[in-house]
């Protein structure tokens, strides 16, 4: 069936309609025919029925009559009927009555009448049938028809079919030629687009669309895959030009290359003898060193050299541990973890390993090793080696474990400290605030008595009573200052701007409005800022500033200053007057609570003020001393960070 | 003899002898061997049969019957030459749904309802009598002397050889109201009354 498939389409789809429509003509016409055969047989059969049938009914007479020869004269009528080769009546009996025959045939008759019916003998139609008179019969006609009328309708009925099949093929060729003209035409004008394309190589033709069936859907992804190939097309050709581009770039790169390359083998020949003689100063260098095990793994772990730093530490001369694998370095149990794999890998993928650890000497000691392992690498970038580099940190690591047990004692002490220091000053928080009850009381009942009974103990009770007075408040006063000494230790440290020129300038008013009768020049520096808890540096501010006020008090002029001192990028704040001043060599005793350089009588207070000042500075993570001579005055410099 | 010897060659091979013909062939056999007049008593058997027979081939106007069921009479006037063969023929015999009645009489007032009316050899002298009493009535009649069919009757029978044969007056039975088969009148030689005028 090659040729079948090979066959062009055109010829295919007029071969099929030409055979679905010759196939279904053939059929129709052998149905036909078959249907003409049978119905004209039954024609002929009822044709010859009518016939025997008016015969019969013609010939009653005669029969009735026995007048045999009227019988014949009544077959006679058959000459009008060529087909009818012979016909009999038979008598009721079975009896040859009268018999007809055609002119020059001599047929056997049968000698008695057979059943009613009729049978195809060869080429005759035979027949039986009974003559019947008021019902009952009276006797039977025969006769024999040849088939020629029969034949003849079947030959002109065969050739009236040949006409009708031939001159049907004539129409459907036609027809099939001009209708495969609608299936194939797309076609072949979708492949000779595609020719066209071929022979081209022209992407940007398209092929038309006719119509949406499936050949249209075939044109439609035709020209999508032309659109793709255009696309990849020129993709392809871009890429080609790149390549073209850059191949004639790499030609001149590489021209370049080597001309340079050229020149650098001559400057290598040339560095070379200078890179040997550094080399071997390098060898020398690295022999010599003996705080360090300097040393060259080969790509499986063996040691390749071996300098006078390893011999030290490790305990190997290079003639024994040359060719000798590293792992006997390490410790049975680092041996055992894997240690020395995991190394040179950390090393391979990290570009370096560092670590610290137990390393094991030639005579089994044990010492703490820093080592640091580097592969090596040739130009292609393959592990060729490690270096090895080892130091004996053992000191080093005694020590760090002295620090840290120091650190661990100071800690300790530390916590105690802070633990006993809590306490001590809840302790002297509820001590101050229970101790000024009585106190109220012994000053309340001093003054009532006073009042009350001032007359009756006399000039020296009233002394005696005033002085009871004056110490009770005195103590009154030492308990706020002890409670204000608590209070700054506790409690949270807040931070924020604070405007320290406005706060001293607030302090001075106040002192002013206390004292106005004195005569004292204040100068304050304008624009002081820090940051810090502004009620803690209030209570600063008013005990310094206090401090000078008071200790300028027997001065008929006094001079106090706030401001802000720099020496050496540090700066800190001042408070300067020109006051008593005091000795440096009681400074130690300055910042202590309860200590006290001046005598009651000649300057009030309670020896707390400064301590608590030094706590609040200290609180801010500042820092405070004084700088004062006697009589010339004292100078306090704090810093708050 | 020939039909003799058709008769005894049938009587051996035909075996249902109660048919029309068959009885017809037994009676004149039996005849036959009976009284030795053979020839008269086989005119008569073939004789009654046609008068049986013509009842087939022709028709009567509705009204000579008396109702559909009213049987076809057939009348004997004067001495009776068929005995009781026409009898034992049209016994259980119906023509169109009719009975078939044989009626005897010398009489003809006796016999003038008859549909068929067989003038007996008796008669000869008086037959134009007989005739032209009946007048148009629509009576088949048969007789058996030469001349009756010219001279006004319908059929007449006579013999042909040892065959009977009949003639027809197509004329008289016309002018009675009578229609006669074109098959019989193929089977019968036509006369009228021209032909018998030719005759006189």
């Amino acid at each position: 069936m090659h040729w079948l498939q090979d066959m062009p389409i055109r010829w295919k789809v007029t071969l099929v309609i030409l055979l679905t429509s010759t196939t279904t003509l053939l059929l129709a016409c052998v149905a036909f025919v078959h249907y003409e055969l049978v119905t004209s047989r039954q024609t002929m059969v009822r044709d010859l029925q009518v016939l025997a049938d008016v015969l019969g009914q013609n010939s009653a007479a005669a029969l009735q009559f026995d007048d045999q020869g009227a019988g014949e004269n009544i077959l006679l009528a058959l000459q009008a009927k060529p087909h009818l080769i012979a016909a009999c009546l038979y008598t009721k009996d079975g009896q040859r009555f009268a018999t007809y025959a055609i002119r020059g045939m001599h047929p056997q008759f049968p000698s008695q009448p057979e059943v009613e019916g009729s049978h195809f003998i060869s080429d005759r139609l035979v027949m039986f049938r009974p003559i019947h008179l008021d019902q009952k019969v009276i006797g039977t006609i025969y006769l024999q028809s040849n088939l020629d009328e029969f034949d003849d309708r079947l030959r002109s009925f065969t050739r009236i079919a040949t006409l009708v099949v031939f001159g049907a093929m004539g129409v459907t060729m036609v027809i099939s030629f001009w209708m495969q003209q609608l299936v194939s035409q797309p076609i072949l004008r979708l492949a000779n687009t595609a020719q066209v394309i071929r022979d081209n190589n022209d992407y940007s033709v398209r092929a038309e669309k006719q119509g949406r069936n499936e050949i249209g859907l075939l044109t439609d992804s035709f020209n999508q895959m032309l659109t793709q190939i255009q696309t990849q097309d020129g993709a392809l050709r871009r890429a080609q030009n790149e390549l073209e581009q850059r191949v004639r770039d790499r030609t001149a790169e590489l021209t370049t290359a080597n001309a340079t390359l050229q020149v650098e083998v001559a400057e290598r020949l040339r560095t070379g003898e200078a890179l040997r003689e550094s080399e071997s100063r390098f060898r020398s260098l690295l022999d010599g060193v003996q705080d360090y095990a300097i040393f060259r793994l080969d790509s499986g772990g063996c040691v390749a050299t071996w300098n006078a730093g390893a011999e030290r530490i490790k305990g190997y001369t290079a003639e024994e541990i040359i060719g000798q694998h590293f792992s006997r370095f390490y410790t049975p149990e680092d041996l055992q973890g894997g240690k020395p794999g995991q190394e040179l890998n950390i090393a391979i993928t990290q570009g370096r390993c560092e670590v610290e650890g137990l390393r094991a000497r030639k005579d089994g000691s044990r010492f703490w090793a820093n080592v640091v392992i580097t592969p090596l690498h040739d130009t292609a970038g393959n592990v060729t080696g490690f270096s090895k580099v080892t130091r004996d940190v053992t000191e080093r690591r005694k020590a760090e474990e002295e620090k840290q047990k120091l650190t661990d004692v100071l800690r300790g002490r530390t916590t105690e400290l802070e633990i006993a220091n809590q306490e001590l000053e809840a302790f002297s928080y509820s001590v101050s605030h229970d101790l000024r009850a009585p106190l109220r009381g012994l000053d309340g009942f001093s003054q009532a008595l006073l009042e009350d009974y001032g007359d009756k103990v006399g000039s020296d009770g009233k002394k005696l009573l005033q002085r009871i007075r004056a110490g009770s408040q005195r103590m009154g006063q030492l308990i706020d200052d002890l409670l204000n000494l608590s209070r700054v230790s506790r409690g949270e440290l807040r931070r924020e701007p604070v405007d320290l020129s406005g706060l001293a300038g607030n302090v001075v008013d106040e002192l002013r409005t206390s004292d106005p009768q004195r005569d004292v020049t204040l100068r304050i520096s304008e624009g002081l800022k820090a940051e810090g808890d502004p009620r803690l540096l209030r209570v600063v501010l008013e005990n310094l500033l206090g401090n000078a006020w008071k200790y300028t008090s027997r001065q008929p002029h006094a001079t106090i200053e706030f401001g802000l001192h720099r020496d050496n990028g540090h700066s800190s704040f001042f408070v300067r007057d020109d006051g008593v001043g005091f000795d440096m060599q009681y400074v130690d005793k300055l910042f202590a609570p309860f200590q006290r350089l001046h005598g009651m009588t000649e300057f009030p207070g309670t020896g707390i003020g400064l301590a608590t000042v030094q706590r609040v500075i200290h609180r801010h993570g500042g820092r405070i001393w004084v700088q004062a001579e006697v009589n010339k005055g004292a100078t306090f410099h704090f810093t708050l960070s | 003899m020939s039909l003799l010897e058709k008769s005894r060659a049938l009587s051996a091979t035909v075996s249902r002898r109660a048919t029309l013909l068959a009885l017809l062939v037994v009676t004149a056999l039996r005849s036959d061997a009976a009284d030795g007049t053979g020839k008269l008593v086989r005119e008569y058997d073939l004789k009654a049969a046609f008068l049986f027979n013509f009842t087939h081939f022709v028709e009567w106007p509705s009204e000579v019957f008396a109702d559909t069921n009213a049987p076809i009479v057939i009348g004997i006037l004067g001495d009776d030459p068929f005995g009781p063969v026409l009898d034992k023929i049209v016994e259980g015999e119906t023509i169109r749904n009719r009975r078939l009645v044989i009626k005897r009489s010398q009489q003809i007032e006796d016999l003038k309802s008859c549909q068929v009316l067989f003038i007996s050899k008796s008669e000869k002298g008086h037959i134009d009598q007989i005739l032209s009493s009946l007048g148009d009535a629509s009576i088949f009649t048969v007789g058996e002397s030469e001349g009756f069919a010219r001279h006004g009757g319908i059929t007449n029978l006579f013999l042909q050889g040892n065959k009977v044969r009949f003639e027809i007056n197509a004329q008289a039975a016309k002018r009675r109201g009578i229609k006669i088969s074109a098959q019989l009148l193929a089977l019968g030689t036509v006369v009228g009354p021209e032909a018998a005028k030719e005759i006189d």
